[in-house]
């Protein structure tokens, strides 16, 4: 009787044990900071003098409403050829920065809004078109539903880009100021006229905080 | 007596247009003044507006106008002038003259919505443009749609940045 009793001791505290470490995994932690959904267009949570998230957001669609209103780009009987990816877009400024994400979302953006009155072209991926066209050609793949070309899309356009800096620092105070400035510019692939510049974009910030981007 | 009756009439009149020529005089030369409390006070326009399914639930949002969404600048900003135009390409420009009626330098943002006449957006919201405005002067805000002739209604929104 005695043994039982204490096996029933046992495992009564071995079950409480069980709970009481169980869910203590589940429960939300209290200290330490939670991670916090933002807005992307916003300033968030961390800023500094560079380009951040809102910027991103608000340059891409600064060049689309400009683009959407040049009569003679969007509105001709055939829809312009046009590459928009970072290998035109330079980054001379003193910042870090992935170039894609500036790009891609132009990109994203321009394509959606053009609806078919622009057309997009990818030099990016020629490898790949290339290597697909090559096994069309030999038989090993067939010519899939769209048919073939004699050659790949010719661009009419290619959109450029460059990012500066000028960055001043007081040594005193340790305050740091940076104007950055995007500009946008398109490209004619035939003549190499620049039919349309875009209205820089320009930011002027100072801080004393040391945001680091990366 | 008809004889003075006339005087007085014609007397008022006078003063009725000098008065009122003053109120709209124009203040060259001299620093801005501003009474945001005239412009916090100013009845809807009558035109589109956005309202709650529910009656009642919140004010109506007048379209073609601009929305402060912060109490403190609508004591601070006022809206001297809002333009819309269509552009070459059909799309939409709207042009906003703000006016900062405060003796110091204010940052504040704006963003525009572009809806058809049935008050369906037509587009994804702009995003919001830092607008600059030196004390006791003005500044320009401008937005394009890229929806064309579709747009038919829009809504400015101000914030504090």
């Amino acid at each position: 009787m005695k043994g039982s009793a204490k096996h029933v001791i046992l495992a009564w505290a071995t079950a409480t044990c069980v709970i009481a470490v169980g869910p203590a995994e589940a429960r939300p932690k209290k200290s330490g900071t939670q991670a916090t959904e933002l807005d992307p267009g916003g300033r968030g949570a961390i800023s500094g003098i560079g380009i951040e998230s809102r910027d991103i957001d608000a340059m891409a669609d600064q060049v689309v409403r400009e683009l959407m209103s040049r009569p003679d780009f969007i509105a001709s009987a055939v829809p312009p050829r046009i590459v928009v990816d970072s290998a035109a877009f330079y980054n001379d400024s003193s910042q870090r920065i992935d170039r894609n994400m500036i790009t891609d979302a132009l990109r994203a953006s321009l394509n959606r809004a053009a609806n078919g009155r622009i057309r997009f072209i990818s030099r990016e991926t020629m490898a790949l078109i290339q290597q697909e066209r090559e096994l069309k050609r030999t038989g090993v793949a067939d010519v899939g539903t769209r048919g073939m070309t004699a050659g790949v899309a010719g661009l009419d356009f290619r959109l450029v880009g460059r990012m500066t800096s000028l960055d001043n620092r007081d040594g005193r105070s340790g305050l740091t100021q940076r104007r950055t400035q995007v500009l946008f510019e398109l490209v004619d692939m035939e003549t190499g006229e620049i039919p349309w510049t875009g209205q820089p974009y320009v930011i002027l910030r100072a801080s004393g905080d040391d945001v680091v981007y990366r | 007596m008809p004889n003075v009756t006339r005087s007085c009439a014609l007397a008022a009149l006078l003063l009725t247009s000098l008065l009122a020529t003053a109120s709209v005089e124009s203040r060259e030369n001299r620093v801005l003044k501003c009474k945001t409390s005239v412009a916090r006070g100013a009845k809807s326009t009558g035109g589109p507006a956005l309202v709650a399914n529910i009656p009642r639930a919140m004010t109506p949002i007048d379209l073609n106008a601009v929305q402060m969404t912060d109490k403190a600048l609508t004591r601070k900003v006022v809206i001297e002038g809002l333009w819309a135009q269509r552009t070459e390409a059909d799309t939409l420009l709207i042009t906003a003259r703000l006016v900062n009626c405060t003796k110091k330098p204010l940052v504040v943002q704006a963003r525009s919505n572009f809806m058809d006449a049935a008050q369906i957006p037509t587009e994804p919201v702009s995003a919001w443009k830092t607008i600059f405005l030196p004390p006791r002067a003005t500044s320009v805000y401008q937005e394009r749609s890229i929806g064309m002739g579709q747009v038919a209604a829009y809504l400015v929104e101000l914030r504090t940045e």
